[in-house]
């Protein structure tokens, strides 16, 4: 019901108007459900965001009881959620889950899985499904020919929704994204189909947005003249820990840079759209995505590096390397680090570098956008003997220590002129001393409120597939031996090159 | 918290030496504050509160409002129960464990138009939103009050616990300039109730039955009268109600009685239960306020068409005057205001 027909909801924050719905989960047995879906849902109940009518249903493979899911979900999200459970809540929470048994495959269980929708959309009133499947891609055409084939596509009246939430990775390259797009889209129509990238999710990550359109200063420095490039780090200490067979067949490429990095970079370079709606804003970030200069074979030599960690010290105790990891074979050339010198050929951006990087293993974790700006044009202090004055560097800091900062230099008090850097530092952490909202519970709800804004659209996806196989297929076509580096440092030597090259340094961070 | 304390005869301190007093003291709280190097406090507000005495449910507030709006907080005591000499303040720095808010406390003799320019001005953040809550619960002083809204942005008023609070409303509006904000409490108090009655309303089924709305019955504690009159102001403006209070010559767009019935319950801590009632046989909706939870259900007949529930905002007054700040000026509320005064709902209109 829009707000046009409803006189007493003009005005009124949308966040309460979650219509009364069914979440089915497919592979609810997994780490996703019980890390990030079960204790977002219970977050979202807290507030009062969730409607008293909902259901949550887990299908997957087994004969897990409605009890046991009951149990296991309890039990994860007292040790997941980012606030302490309160038993009122947990139990009205745990009163709404239920399970299915079935394989993806298994019309009967979708069957059951019909009976029972029909029968709570007529005894509670939940007319609106939303399907997640956190689940192995390899699973999503089956799961959603099934839903097809079951009617379960269809939402029962107009005012009502259907929704397929998606997890990454979408695809494997942009033949498979493209593949897996049109099974979908033979079942559910764009517009119903909310691709994840729980990055987006994040605060400081929809902040990009808010600090460069709701502030005047910024844009009009925002481009070629004033910027002399941008650094986009993502970096873990982490290794691959169980998941090396499933890494295996990934790898950093497919893994960070196709979605997240992509995402940051999009955000950073992409044109002001002319509303916060959905389309408007992804439309912006497609434009950036098709303008990247695509890689040649020789460009994927010059501009793309990519490595693998050796045993070394993370956080003070000696790892693995790791092709000696759990899952991952001893002769695995799968890349755990990547760097990368991309050109965005457009009016804005010609000539600015923006130089990403991420990998397993590094020095520290840390997600962070440098912008550094042009270098003073004329050396007003050159008489005064002093070093060269350091550019301006904003830095956009993902996580941790969320917050901005401003590099710029400042006169130190004393009878001589010399110049330091400071830094003018803004910290969400004592600005806004209440907890944000974990990424997930974010985009739970917006998925329920049908707001697409911080998913990825069909076309962005391929996209940025585009982009990574290209320079996949160029590091397949070479066939160079895969640069190591030794875990607990930033990344192989040729990193560094790809950069000082151009006169430049990695931010040390 | 570091708290530092001075005493001063403001009749004798020049207003320079009282800026120079702030400086100073605020530079020693700094010194002292165990606050995090190179962390800063960012700042939102200034909020100032008028009240009697300190009290532990303003302190809980300010504790409350501290982190959600990091700034200044200060507060004006004129009745502080001691005898002072003309103002005793207390200077409190913010740190990680404790709040997000310096802190200025200041007990006052006298009339306070006599410090207002001397006292509080200077410690207005600049370019900052400045909000002035009145947390005296009696009808205040109006034509003092108005001495205080140089440096002021916005007015809020808590009527929950007005013996008459039309009166308190009245006073206000014909005091206040036309550029001053206003909120009330009681109306941020009424939000869930508003989003719950909306949410049923969502449903298809239930919009139709608001065309044979015959009744509106609330049913609360004496001191719910003031939130029980903005959900009617609400209602009023939102579907175009002819008449106003004590509304009991409601009416529809197409002249159909609407009766309004509000019980006290004296063992209701608030509003406790709004019910609508509609021309068609055993067909209502009812809202009901049990332990910080509201539940809604839409029946008809006895079949349930819609239910839902939603948690209330939290008991503490902080909670609300937190929520009056996040909102700001609410074109709704503005909305009710005129509807109260007699006028049409101007929708887009300008602030009332």
């Amino acid at each position: 019901m829009s707000d046009k027909q409803n006189p007493l909801r003009k005005g009124l924050r949308r966040e309460h108007d979650i219509k009364p719905f069914v979440m089915v989960i497919f592979g609810a047995g997994g780490d996703l459900t019980s890390r990030k879906l079960a204790p977002a849902l219970y977050n979202l109940m807290v507030d009062g965001l969730l409607p008293q009518s909902l259901a949550v249903v887990g299908f997957s493979r087994g004969d897990t009881t409605d009890s046991k899911f009951r149990t296991a979900m309890a039990d994860a999200i007292g040790k997941f959620s980012r606030r302490p459970v309160d038993s009122a809540i947990m139990e009205r929470l745990a009163a709404s889950l239920w399970f299915i048994g079935s394989d993806f495959d298994d019309p009967k269980g979708y069957q059951i899985l019909k009976e029972r929708l029909d029968t709570w959309e007529r005894e509670k009133g939940a007319q609106n499904r939303l399907f997640y499947l956190a689940t192995p891609p390899a699973a999503y055409p089956v799961i959603a020919r099934r839903l097809g084939e079951s009617g379960l596509n269809r939402a029962s009246a107009a005012d009502r929704f259907v929704r397929l939430a998606v997890e990454k990775p979408f695809g494997r390259d942009t033949e498979s994204a493209m593949a897996l797009n049109d099974q979908l889209h033979q079942v559910f129509p764009e517009q119903q189909i909310f691709r994840l990238d729980h990055y987006l999710g994040k605060e400081t990550v929809q902040n990009i947005l808010v600090f460069r359109f709701a502030n005047g200063i910024f844009e009009p420095l925002w481009n070629r003249q004033y910027i002399d490039h941008v650094q986009i780090t993502v970096a873990e200490s982490i290794g691959v820990g169980t998941r090396g067979g499933y890494y295996d067949q990934a790898g950093a490429a497919r893994d960070m840079v196709q979605n997240h990095l992509l995402q940051l970079l999009s955000l950073v370079a992409m044109e002001p759209p002319v509303a916060f709606e959905a389309d408007a804003v992804r439309s912006e970030k497609v434009k950036v995505l098709r303008a990247i200069h695509p890689f040649s074979p020789r460009d994927v030599q010059t501009n793309a590096v990519r490595g693998q960690y050796t045993d070394g010290v993370a956080d003070g105790d000696p790892v693995l390397g790791y092709r000696d990891e759990a899952g991952v074979p001893s002769d695995s050339r799968t890349e755990t680090f990547v760097a990368l010198k991309l050109l965005v050929d457009n009016w804005r951006w010609a000539g600015v570098p923006f130089y990403l990087r991420t990998g397993k293993r590094l020095a520290k974790r840390c997600s962070e956008i440098a912008i550094q700006f042009q270098r003073v044009p004329h050396r007003f202090f050159r008489s005064l003997d002093m070093p060269e004055i350091e550019p301006n560097v904003l830095t956009l800091r993902i996580q941790p220590d969320e917050g901005i900062s401003l590099k710029f230099g400042a006169k130190v008090p004393g009878p001589t002129v010399r110049i330091q850097s400071v830094h003018m530092d803004f910290l969400y952490g004592t600005a806004f001393l209440d907890e944000p909202p974990e990424a997930y519970e974010r985009l739970l709800l917006d998925c329920l409120h049908g707001d697409s804004t911080l998913f990825t659209r069909h076309d962005e996806v391929e996209a940025a597939w585009t982009l990574v196989t290209a320079l996949l297929n160029g590091w397949a076509q070479a066939n160079d031996p895969v640069p190591v580096y030794e875990a607990g440092s930033w990344g192989p030597l040729e990193a560094m090159a790809l950069i000082e090259r151009d006169g430049r340094r990695w931010r040390r961070l | 918290m570091t708290i530092l304390r001075r005493t001063l005869d403001s009749d004798r301190v020049a207003p320079h030496q009282i800026e120079s007093l702030w400086a100073d003291l605020r530079l020693e709280s700094l010194e002292k504050s165990p606050a995090q190097p190179g962390s800063i406090h960012a700042r939102t507000q200034t909020l100032v509160t008028l009240a009697k005495n300190p009290t532990r449910e303003l302190e809980r507030a300010w504790k409350f409002v501290s982190i959600k709006h990091p700034g200044r907080l200060i507060a004006l005591f004129t009745d502080p129960g001691v005898d002072v000499p003309a103002v005793v303040v207390e200077w409190s720095h913010p740190d990680s464990a404790c709040s997000g808010s310096e802190m200025v406390g200041m007990a006052v003799k006298g009339p306070l138009k006599q410090h207002w320019a001397e006292l509080v001005l200077p410690l207005l953040i600049p370019e900052l939103p400045a909000y002035l809550w009145l947390a005296h619960p009696e009808d205040p002083d109006w034509s003092e009050l108005r001495s205080l809204w140089a440096g002021i942005d916005h007015i809020i008023l808590d009527t929950a616990r007005a013996a008459k609070p039309w009166q308190m409303w009245a006073g206000l509006l014909q005091h206040r300039l036309p550029e001053l904000g206003t909120s009330d409490l009681e109306w941020i108090r009424t939000d869930p109730w508003r989003q719950i009655l909306a949410s049923c309303f969502d449903q298809a089924s239930c919009l139709a039955l608001l065309g044979d709305l015959s009744a509106v019955t609330m049913r609360g504690s004496p001191s719910a009268i003031s939130r029980s009159s903005w959900l009617m102001a609400w209602l009023g403006s939102r579907l175009d109600w002819n008449g106003g209070p004590p509304f009991n010559h409601l009416a529809s767009t197409d002249n159909r009685p609407i009766a309004y019935h509000f019980q006290e319950d004296a063992r209701a801590k608030h509003l406790s239960e709004v019910t609508l009632l509609f021309e068609t046989d055993e067909t209502f909706c009812r809202i009901t306020e049990t332990r910080q939870q509201l539940t809604a259900i839409v029946q008809q007949k006895g079949r349930t068409l819609f239910e839902t529930s939603l948690p209330t905002l939290k008991e503490g007054v902080g909670h609300a005057v937190s929520e009056a700040l996040n909102q700001g000026f609410d074109p709704l509320f503005g909305d009710a205001i005129r509807w109260l005064q007699g006028e049409k709902s101007q929708r887009e209109g300008p602030h009332a």
